[in-house]
């Protein structure tokens, strides 16, 4: 049995333009111990899926729909109460920005100690305890004082430090990283991707890491899943994906990331236009209109199944094996561009 | 943060002299009527008018009384010819029986002190529950139902609302006479007199102040729960009412703290004027009414001088505060 | 609000030709009168006498929108001001409610001894008549002597002494020895004296003029002879200005409560209340006091600046009467229909109010248009905008009913001058006269149309100008109208010819003492205008008034005096200087359980006459 296994998740909201099908009948599992990335761009849904695990996207006006096992047990189904003791405590989730995901007014230690002490039956000495040794593990020094100083006097990657020591603290089997580096520079990026390792080898935990930056996914990852516009399109090992897309829009991810072990090119390859909205998203394919390989089956939403690719590499696209093969090559990578008339 | 509060308030200093200039400039810039003619009134010669104007020193060049002014409130100065017995001699009133101005303003302080502090209590414990629940209950009936009547209370003039609350509830002029009426601060003998006697104005001050924070605090509350924090902690698995307690709210009553210490400044320096006007409560405000109407130059003064005096204090006291509440403010 | 009563009313009783009522008997009965001369009706008549067997005690609130001036009897001079200082001191001599003919000797044990030869005045003061603790001591005539004699210190700031006193020997050099020191103390005066204890004497300066000395004997029905006792008052009066105010001595019935020690008055707090006690050194009858005080106390409420919650607080509450405020017309419409009998009075005031159009400058300088203007104009409109018909008759002249030459200028009709005629507006008759101004179509045209005038920026007074900018108009003039405040309105505007607009809507005019002289004397004789301090508001000189006002002065006869000043009236009227639009009553209100007394001299609740039912 995976750790997590998410089922056919839709979650809509009702706004007054019109119903937002922010997640549109995503499925994906986490084993044990594993990395699962996830990405896509901005409002691809892939954060909504994600917080709909741990129920923050509940609401009156949206409407959430599909499993999410959890151990067995299904989220979805539980009620407020219930799903509280799983947050921050079997699920722990960290964000994208590491200032505001911090209450300003308190101190850090403070904000640890209340995550302990909301779940374990604990003295707030052996809390604190706790706490100042979570802050030595993310590799914060002196933790004993940082506890009693405020977020704005952590530099940006020790706040994300402080946030991860802050999920730890009550050993969660899975943790969510939500853009855990996209507000940090390049060299924290790396420290603290590394250090996402470290701890999930020393303590065992799977993660989910969301980006929207294949380079992050490529250093953590073990398996990937390529969102696009509320549906995944893509998923696959980390070789799969990076070596064998299958998925147009996974070639205008590859090909627009620059790689230290491939040549430089004359110029990365840009996927043309936007996303679509989600109120009215274009029927069939998602990415239909951004892709210049569509044509007229596209209109007919593909299931994600496995069809070019290796067993467990499965994605949404009507293009025929050789079709992908040959398209997804531009000027020698991959890329996405329309073929030389 | 002693040498800042130091610093701030010789800046005070410097700020009330200002506006003393203000006062005097507009005095003489401004059509005002002439205290001197109204004192000596309408038989009056020539001669007496000038003895008169003599008397009050109104006389002399402008920048003389100015500096005399100025010398009795913030120095030791002293001149018995004209009465001047610094520092901090506000000037004796021109009119309302030769008293000295500062006696006046003591004398209407308490009023209006017990007026604004019990407005203040009654604004705060109808805002801050009725925003915060209108903010977690967006878009719910209670929550319109709650803003509508809240925009009818801002948008009452004050003038109106008291006189409705008079003729509705005073137990001289009401038709339900259930809480004492116009006069009747002044009537009161005892405490609780005292308090029976404000019930209705205090809930005529602050019917309108209590309506523009509870949509204030509604607003900064729904901004504060979208913030990222406040995902944090329900992703911590906080219960929502802690959630919204300690992580919202805290939030969203901090700017409030400005607007209060603004608020209860601008009213003790005269603002509920209209609210004592229409119960009659002998304050601050009514004061600065007769004042301006009679020309009285030394307790317009006064009066202007205490209310800046009370704008600085609370300034600081509300930055001082604003520190404590918020850590990123925090004075170096 | 101030200024309006500063202007409206006050020393009734001094002056020059009260003289010549007092030379013969009878005369016009001022507050008797019934409604067909003063336009009162009779259901609302003033009770000017209390009831047989009235009761003794209880407390007395006075219900007051201002404060009053002064608590100084020597510099106090509102109406409002001596409501309380006849409760509270005793002057040489004062008035009875329902006689405002003569004053009656009070603190003086009779009338004034005025020598054959007119230089010399004597007062006998009364025995026993003691002062308030904690000063405690018989009043002697030195008191009074003191009394007038500080009235010439710019610190106490008396207004109305030196405009009549100047004929008392020394008066003026006293008065330039107080300008020049004032804080040295009042200067002595040789002509006010005190031989003993019991007589203060009055002189002259030649040339003798009987006339003279009884108009200063009147002036001394004011509270400026209200006796002052110099060792005790010194200490205040050596300040400028002089703190006396704070630490009054009383002899009358009422005294304000105070600290037996220091003598501070403790029940003063301006703009906030007066307290009258009883004081305890008052024996009423047995020096020859004659105010019954049936009263314990009086509580007088200051601020009730919404006179209308105040007069509806007064019709249906318990114990309470008005003071400084006539009720809102509203609720004297009510008043008048659903109150019970004597809860609403209207005793006469004397005076008028007008609209004072500017003959010196165009386009007013043309009796023909001011003759327009006043034609067109519907003056129950502007009645209204203060009460309507209650609140009095529209006036057709300037002699106010009851008063002296009213009927001789022909009572409420007037001199039936074609433009005066229409309470409500003759606009053909208006046309006519703009014709005969040269403007052809019957309205005004051009840029001497475009007028300015200065009025009231708050209700009533704003409500009556802005009504009359509406007539004008219709006039064709283009009116720039500035609100502003009633005391600046006069100070810098309407007073100073120099600043003064086409209109002044918003003035009147109350004489000061019962002749017709002080109606129409100081607002239309030519030569008074004063460039700062200016009461003829039109700035009306023409030399045929100036020089019947001059005649009329002297006639010394009482008729023959009434005819002559109605003539001065007529000629007024005929050069149409301003619009006269009403003789105002003024309204008092009562609780049901007050039995008030209304007293005629000041046209308010005399506190000393008034009790409880």
């Amino acid at each position: 049995m995976s750790l997590l296994e998410v089922q056919d998740l839709k979650v809509h909201f009702e706004t007054d333009d019109g119903v937002v099908k922010a997640v549109d009948g995503v499925s994906f599992a986490v084993e044990q111990g594993q990395t699962l990335g996830i990405v896509g761009e901005s409002g691809c849904g892939k954060s909504v899926a994600n917080m709909t695990i741990l129920g923050l996207t509940r609401g009156p006006n949206a409407e959430i729909s599909g499993r999410i096992a959890f151990e067995g047990k299904d989220l979805n189904q539980l009620d407020a109460d219930e799903l509280r003791s799983v947050r921050g405590n079997e699920i722990a989730m960290i964000f994208q920005d590491p200032l505001t995901s911090l209450h300003p007014f308190y101190k850090v230690g403070k904000q640890i100690l209340e995550a302990i002490l909301t779940h374990q039956d604990v003295s707030k000495q052996a809390a604190r305890r706790r706490a100042v040794e979570l802050l030595g593990l993310v590799g914060i020094p002196d933790p004993e004082r940082r506890m009693d100083e405020y977020p704005h006097e952590f530099s940006g990657g020790m706040r994300q430090r402080a946030m991860i020591a802050m999920a730890l603290v009550n050993d969660p089997k899975l943790l969510i990283a939500d853009e855990p580096t996209t507000a940090l520079d390049v060299t924290i990026q790396a420290q603290i991707l590394a250090l996402i390792e470290r701890l999930q080898d020393q303590l065992g935990m799977a993660v989910i890491l969301i980006t929207h930056d294949l380079g992050v996914i490529a250093e953590v990852a073990d398996q990937v899943n390529v969102m696009y516009a509320g549906r995944i399109v893509e998923a696959g090992t980390l070789d799969q994906i990076f070596y064998d897309p299958q998925h147009p829009y996974t070639w205008g991810l590859l090909g627009s990331l620059a790689r230290p072990d491939r040549p430089r090119v004359e110029r990365l390859s840009q996927i043309s236009g936007q996303p679509p909205s989600l109120l009215a998203p274009p029927q069939g394919c998602h990415f239909r209109p951004r892709c210049p390989h569509a044509f007229d089956r596209c209109t007919e939403v593909p299931r994600l199944e496995v069809r070019a690719g290796e067993a467990g590499h499965a994605d949404r696209c009507w293009l025929s094996a050789e079709q992908k093969r040959a398209l997804r090559l531009v000027e020698g990578r991959i890329g996405l561009e329309a073929p030389a008339a | 943060m002693l040498r800042y509060i130091i610093r701030r308030i010789l800046w005070s200093v410097v700020l009330l002299v200002i506006c003393s200039a203000v006062v005097f400039a507009i005095f003489y810039i401004f059509p005002t009527a002439d205290p001197a003619k109204l004192r000596a009134g309408r038989a009056a010669s020539a001669e007496q008018i000038e003895l008169i104007r003599e008397s009050l020193g109104l006389d002399d060049p402008k920048h003389e009384q100015f500096l005399r002014y100025l010398g009795g409130v913030f120095t030791p100065y002293k001149n018995e010819e004209k009465g001047v017995d610094g520092p901090f001699d506000l000037g004796t009133s021109f009119f309302q029986n030769n008293t000295p101005v500062s006696e006046i303003i003591f004398d209407r302080l308490p009023a209006t002190v017990f007026l604004v502090s019990g407005a203040v209590v009654i604004w705060l414990a109808i805002a801050i529950p009725v925003g915060i629940i209108s903010a977690v209950r967006q878009r719910s009936l209670l929550d319109r139902a709650t803003m509508i009547t809240t925009l009818a209370f801002i948008s009452a003039p004050v003038f109106w609302l008291g006189l409705v609350a008079l003729y509705l509830f005073a137990q001289d002029v009401g038709q339900f006479p259930i809480f004492p009426g116009i006069g009747s601060y002044n009537d009161a003998e005892t405490f609780t007199g005292k308090v029976g006697s404000l019930i209705l104005p205090w809930l005529v001050l602050a019917a309108a102040t209590a309506a523009i924070y509870a949509r204030y605090l509604r607003s900064q509350l729904i901004d504060v729960m979208s913030e990222d924090y406040i995902r944090t902690a329900r992703a911590k698995g906080l219960s929502e009412r802690r959630v919204i307690w300690r992580h919202g709210v805290r939030s969203a009553i901090t700017p409030i703290v400005t607007l209060l210490g603004l608020d209860v400044a601008v009213l003790l320096a005269g603002n509920a004027i209209l609210t004592e006007s229409v119960f009659n409560i002998p304050g601050v405000g009514k004061e600065t009414v007769t004042a301006i109407g009679q020309s009285d130059l030394p307790l317009i003064q006064g009066i202007v001088l205490f209310g800046a005096f009370f704008i600085v204090i609370f300034n600081l006291i509300v930055d001082i505060l604003y520190a404590y509440l918020d850590p990123r403010v925090r004075y170096q | 609000m101030r200024l309006k009563w500063l202007r409206l009313l006050v020393p009734v009783g001094a002056l020059l030709a009260l003289v010549f009522v007092l030379s013969s008997c009878g005369g016009d009965d001022g507050g008797g009168d019934g409604a067909a001369t003063t336009g009162v009706p009779e259901e609302f008549a003033p009770v000017t006498a209390a009831p047989d067997g009235a009761t003794e005690g209880g407390e007395l609130t006075v219900l007051a929108a201002g404060d009053i001036d002064y608590m100084d009897p020597g510099a106090a001079y509102y109406t409002f001001s001596y409501m309380v200082m006849q409760a509270t001191h005793r002057t040489l001599l004062s008035w009875d409610p329902d006689d405002v003919e003569e004053p009656t000797p009070d603190l003086a044990e009779g009338e004034p001894q005025i020598s054959e030869d007119g230089l010399t005045i004597e007062f006998t003061i009364r025995d026993g008549v003691r002062f308030s603790p904690p000063v405690d001591r018989e009043v002697t005539a030195a008191d009074v002597e003191y009394a007038i004699e500080r009235s010439t210190l710019p610190g106490v700031a008396n207004q109305y002494v030196a405009t009549y006193a100047s004929a008392i020997v020394g008066y003026d050099a006293a008065a330039n020895q107080a300008a020049d020191d004032p804080t040295g103390g009042a200067p002595d005066i040789e002509g006010v004296s005190a031989p003993d204890d019991r007589t203060l004497r009055i002189e002259l300066a030649a040339p003798p003029k009987v006339a003279i000395a009884r108009v200063i004997a009147q002036m001394l029905s004011l509270p400026v002879s209200a006796p002052v006792p110099e060792e005790y008052a010194k200490e205040f009066d050596a300040k400028n200005p002089s703190t006396y105010g704070q630490y009054v001595a009383f002899t009358g019935p009422y005294m304000v409560e105070n600290d037996s020690e220091t003598g501070e008055l403790t029940g003063y707090t301006p703009g906030k209340e007066i307290k009258l006690v009883r004081n305890p050194n008052s024996d009423g009858d047995a020096t020859g006091d004659f105010r019954p005080a049936y009263l314990e106390s009086i509580e007088i409420q200051e601020g009730f600046t919404d006179t209308a919650s105040a007069a509806r607080k007064i019709l249906s509450g318990d114990g309470q009467v008005n003071g400084d405020f006539p009720p809102t017309p509203a609720v004297q419409k009510e008043a008048s229909q659903e109150a019970e009998a004597e809860q609403f009075q209207l005793p006469n005031f004397p005076g008028y109010r007008h609209i004072a159009l500017d003959t010196q400058a165009p386009p007013f300088d043309d009796i023909n248009v001011r003759k327009a203007v006043i034609a067109n104009s519907d003056r129950e409109a502007l009645r209204n905008t203060r009460g309507g018909p209650l609140l009095g008759p529209v006036a057709t002249h300037y002699i106010s009913p009851g008063f002296p030459g009213f009927e001789e200028s022909g009572g409420l009709e007037g001199f039936g001058l074609d433009y005066l005629a229409n309470p409500n507006g003759d606009p053909e008759l208006a046309a006519d006269y703009m014709r005969k101004a040269g403007f052809e179509s019957g309205k005004c045209e051009g840029a001497e149309c475009e007028i300015t005038m200065v009025g009231d920026n708050i209700a009533p007074g704003k409500d009556t100008a802005e009504v009359f900018k509406g007539q004008l108009e219709d006039l064709g003039f283009k009116v720039t109208f500035r609100p502003v405040d009633h005391a600046i309105m006069y100070t810098r505007f309407c007073s100073v010819p120099e600043q003064q607009p086409e209109v002044c809507p918003n003035v009147g005019w109350v004489p000061d003492f019962r002749d017709p002289q002080a109606m129409l004397d100081v607002p239309f004789y030519g030569p008074t205008i004063d460039p700062e301090n200016n009461s003829n508001w039109p700035q009306l000189d023409v030399p045929e008034v100036n020089k019947a006002i001059e005649e009329a002065r002297l006639v010394e006869d009482e008729a023959e005096r009434a005819e002559a000043w109605a003539e001065v009236d007529r000629l007024v009227s005929e050069q149409a200087p301003a619009v006269p639009w009403i003789w105002e009553h003024y309204p008092l209100v009562q609780s049901t359980d007050v039995a008030g007394v209304v007293n005629l001299y000041n046209a308010s609740w005399d506190l000393a006459y008034t009790s409880l039912k």
